[in-house]
Formats: C-alpha cells, sequence, structure tokens
C-alpha cells in the first residue's frame, strides 16, 4: 500500500479513537435531547390538531395530519442531525489535525534514532579499522624482527658454511699429512729392505777369503818350486813371495770386509726391526686417523645442522604468512567502503522521513483552516518519486518499483570497474 | 614507495583506504573534499595517483578531476563512487578521469587496479 492511501487511514483511523468517540457521543446525545424538545414543543398543537380534525375527521385527514407530523418531525430530526453533522465534523478534523502533528513528533524521533544508529555504526566501523591496523602494525613489527634475523642468521649460516669448508680442507690436508708419512714409514722400510742386500755379500767375501788362501797356497808352493829351481828360480821366488803377500792381504781386507758387513747387517737388521713394528702398530698414524674421523664426523653433523636449518625457508614461510595477512586485511578493509554505501542510504532514508514530516506539516494546517486539499495525493506521490535522485544502489531502485510500480531512476547497467 | 592521494568526505572512506593502501606499500595522503584537495595540489603535493569520490560537498569530484588535470597532465586520476552517480561516468571522462569504479571495491581488486594505471607500483 502506498503512503499516499495509507495516510488518511491512519487519520480516519485515529478519529475513532477513545477522546474523539467520547465527544461524538456526548454531541450525539446532545442532539437527541434536542429533537426530544423540539418533539415537546409540537405536542400540544399535535394533540389540538387531532382533537379538533378527530371529531369530524375523515381518515384522508387524519393521515394527512399524521404525515405532516411526520414530515415535520422528520425535516426537525434532519436539521437536527445537520448540526450535529457539522459539529462532529470540525472535531473530527481539529483531532485528525493533532494527531498528524503528533506523527511529525514520531518521525522526528525516528529521524533521529536513524541518525544516532548511523553515527554510532560509522565509529564502530572506524574502530574496526583502527583494529585492523593495529593489528597490521603488530604483524609488521613481526615481520621486521623476523628480517633482522633473516640476516643474522644469513650471516650465522655463511660463517657456518665457512667453517664446514675449512674443516673439509683441514681434513684434507690433515689425510695428506698422514698418507705422506705413512708413505714414508714404507719407504725406509723397503729402503731398510733393500739394504739387507747387503748380506749377500758375505758369500763374495767368503769367495775372495777362499781365493785368498788358494792364491797363497800357490805362493807358497811357487816359492818351494823357485827354491829347487835355485838361482834361476830366485826372481821367481820375489814373485812368489809378493803374491803371498798379496794373498795375505787380501784375506786380511776379506776379513775385515767381512766384519763390516756382519756390523752393517746386524745395524740394518735392528733399523728394519724397529722400521716394522713402527709400521705395524702405525701409531701416530693410527691416532691421526682417529682425529681425522673424528673431524670429518664433526664436519657432517655441522653441515647437516646448516642445512636443517633451513632459515631461508622459514623466512620465506614467515614472509609469505605475514603477505596473505596483509592482504586479507586490505581486502576486509575494503570490504568496509560498504559501510559508506550504507551511510548515504541511511542519509537518503533521512531524507525522506523529512520530506514525509514536511507533509503531514501542510496536511495538519489544510485540517486546520478545513481547507480542503485536492493534491495531496499527487505531492506525496511527486516526493516519493523525487526520492529515486538520492539511491545509491540498483537494489533500492528495484525496491521503488516493487512498491510504486514506478521506476525507481535511470541507473544503465555498466561495468564495476572501467579504465578509460 | 609510489604516493597515492585519496580524497572522500567519509572519513570511514578515507580510513578504510587509507588502511587498505598503507597495507599494501603505499604511501597515502588524503583530504575530505575537492576544495582541500586542490589546495594541497596547488600546494605542490604531486602524487602518483588520485582516487576521488564523486558526490563531495564545496568541490565534487568531477569539479576535481577537472583542475586537477590542469595541474597534473598524466597523473592518473580514479573516480570512486556509488551505483547511483553512474550517469557522471561519462562527464568524469571528459574532464579526464582515468577510470570509474564503483563501491565498494576489494583491496585486491583496488591494487590490481592501481598496478594497471601505475606501472611498477
Amino acid at each position: 500500500m502506498s503512503p499516499a492511501t495509507t495516510l488518511p487511514h491512519v487519520a480516519l483511523h485515529g478519529a475513532s479513537r477513545a477522546p474523539a468517540g467520547r465527544g461524538t457521543k456526548a454531541l450525539r446525545l446532545a442532539c437527541a435531547a434536542l429533537t426530544v424538545l423540539v418533539l415537546a414543543g409540537l405536542a400540544p398543537w399535535l394533540q389540538a390538531q387531532l382533537q379538533s380534525h378527530l371529531a369530524a375527521s375523515a381518515a384522508a385527514e387524519y393521515a394527512a395530519v399524521a404525515l405532516l407530523t411526520l414530515g415535520t418531525a422528520g425535516l426537525l430530526r434532519s436539521a437536527a442531525q445537520q448540526w450535529c453533522h457539522n459539529r462532529t465534523g470540525h472535531s473530527q478534523r481539529a483531532l485528525t489535525a493533532d494527531e498528524v502533528q503528533e506523527a511529525q513528533t514520531y518521525l522526528e524521533v525516528m529521524q533521529r534514532q536513524l541518525g544516532g544508529a548511523m553515527q554510532e555504526a560509522e565509529q564502530g566501523a572506524q574502530q574496526v579499522i583502527e583494529r585492523m591496523q593495529a593489528v597490521h602494525q603488530v604483524s609488521n613489527e613481526q615481520f621486521e624482527r623476523i628480517q633482522s634475523t633473516e640476516a643474522n642468521g644469513q650471516e650465522l649460516t655463511r660463517v657456518m658454511k665457512d667453517k664446514v669448508m675449512v674443516d673439509a680442507q683441514l681434513g684434507s690436508i690433515l689425510e695428506m699429512f698422514v698418507q705422506k708419512q705413512e708413505a714414508d714409514v714404507q719407504a725406509n722400510l723397503d729402503r731398510i729392505q733393500r739394504l739387507q742386500g747387503v748380506k749377500d755379500l758375505t758369500p763374495l767375501v767368503e769367495v775372495i777369503a777362499a781365493v785368498a788362501r788358494q792364491t797363497n797356497f800357490l805362493s807358497i808352493n811357487a816359492a818351494i818350486e823357485a827354491a829347487r829351481a835355485g838361482e834361476s828360480g830366485r826372481g821367481f821366488a820375489v814373485v812368489a813371495a809378493e803374491i803371498r803377500a798379496l794373498s795375505t792381504r787380501t784375506s786380511e781386507v776379506a776379513v775385515d770386509i767381512a766384519k763390516k758387513i756382519n756390523g752393517a747387517t746386524a745395524g740394518i737388521d735392528e733399523e728394519l726391526a724397529a722400521a716394522e713394528d713402527a709400521s705395524t702398530r702405525q701409531t701416530s698414524s693410527s691416532n691421526m686417523r682417529n682425529v681425522l674421523a673424528d673431524i670429518a664426523e664433526m664436519r657432517d653433523r655441522f653441515a647437516a645442522s646448516v642445512e636443517g636449518l633451513a632459515l631461508d625457508e622459514v623466512i620465506h614461510a614467515v614472509r609469505s604468512g605475514h603477505q596473505d595477512i596483509a592482504g586479507r586485511l586490505a581486502d576486509a578493509m575494503g570490504e568496509l567502503q560498504m559501510q559508506d554505501v550504507t551511510r548515504q542510504r541511511i542519509e537518503g532514508v533521512q531524507e525522506g522521513l523529512a520530506d514525509l514530516k514536511t507533509h503531514l506539516q501542510e496536511m495538519t494546517e489544510h485540517l486546520r483552516l478545513a481547507r480542503p486539499r485536492h493534491d495531496g495525493v499527487a505531492v506525496l506521490r511527486e516526493r516519493l518519486q523525487a526520492h529515486t535522485g538520492l539511491y545509491v544502489m540498483n537494489s533500492q531502485r528495484l525496491t521503488h518499483q516493487d512498491v510504486t510500480g514506478q521506476a525507481g531512476g535511470d541507473a544503465p547497467h555498466q561495468p564495476k570497474i572501467e579504465l578509460f | 614507495m609510489k604516493n597515492v592521494f585519496l580524497v572522500d568526505d567519509s572519513a570511514t572512506m578515507l580510513m578504510s583506504l587509507k588502511g587498505t593502501l598503507e597495507i599494501s606499500g603505499y604511501k597515502v595522503h588524503t583530504a575530505s573534499d575537492g576544495e582541500a584537495a586542490l589546495g594541497l595540489l596547488r600546494g605542490g603535493l604531486k602524487p602518483d595517483l588520485i582516487i576521488t569520490d564523486i558526490n563531495m560537498p564545496k568541490l565534487d569530484g568531477i569539479g576535481l578531476i577537472r583542475e586537477a588535470r590542469k595541474l597534473l597532465r598524466f597523473t592518473p586520476i580514479l573516480a570512486l563512487t556509488t551505483e547511483s552517480q553512474q550517469l557522471k561516468r561519462e562527464e568524469a571522462k571528459k574532464n579526464g578521469a582515468t577510470g570509474w569504479l564503483v563501491k565498494p571495491v576489494g583491496g585486491a581488486e583496488l591494487v590490481k587496479v592501481i598496478k594497471q594505471v601505475l606501472p611498477g607500483a
């Protein structure tokens, strides 16, 4: 039902309320009393008329008088009722005017209530935005701290990686050192073992000694034969003596060589035994290898720790989470723009209520002045139609059209976002 | 960091847009009507982008677009308004607006549009 048809209904409904009802009843009682009085005043005259005509009455005369009497009473009653009706109409208009004026107060209250609600909603929305900004601020600070940790963490990771690399290089150097030492030990052993070849000279010394002995025997034989030969063998005897001296000297040298070879062999054997013992036990290199193994294990664990830290991944995840929070907050704040649209809608409704109040004021004046207004409905409809200019959403226009059957304003369908 | 200049007579709108843009990494300046905005622009403010409401007191969005275009020939200007102002779309375009957005525009959507009109932002 349109407001144009609602208002008169409300007014008439108001007129039938208790106070108006009491006034009407009083007037009706007054009218009834007046009618009784008029009828009472006419009674003697009627009686006289009846008495004067009754005796010589004819039925027609009686009927005419009766009709005249009834007609007169009817006219009088009608006049009284008209007077009462006029009095009642005047009172009803005054009451309706009061009620319509009261409705303006009602509208004023509603209008202000809407304003208050809108203001509170605005404040609420602004507080929500402030909270969101605070949340973002906290998230931002946390992310900055994490970024600072990231820098420190990256430095730590770099140092740790350098340390792992240095440890690896140190391990390699130690490995090379141990290998060299082991090779040296083996080389010494080999050399000593090769020196044992000196023992092979012992049989040769024996041969030299044997040759010296044979030579000595030969020289002795030669000296004997030279002695037998007499003077002619004197020269040969000299040679035989030289050969004997040579063989003696050779024997002495052979003995000396044999002693030295034995001495050297004994020394080599001792060295070999010691070298073989060292090589077998490999004490120092074993220790070194243990150290190397420890270092390698430590390095591997360290490297695994560095990998396990995965600071980059952690920080990347934190950054991603922070960006996600920021995006959601930005979106949520964007949605709060709806608050502005709602505010404009409420402002539109407030203006509508103000229009209706003005209309009711005009109605009040018309009622009080008993001046009929023939264009009231049309004016009210025009006011409602003019309200379409305040609509901020197409849904408002559709609602307007649904209720009034009139178009809610020209709202061409256009994209929500358009870049020219 | 790019500078965005927001002009709207609604404090809530300014707060919501400022929050959205600051979170997204923009520096934001604000004004609550066209006249105040024009004063800041004449005072030397050189934003990379202007986003303005249309229906505002003193100087409306169309007037601001027209006057701002005289000062900043190449600065993108986006109108952000309600459906009721649709009929002013062409007028905004004629006066030098770069684009037209109908409220509400989500944060991600708004940033996407800004990146379109401000390459590299």
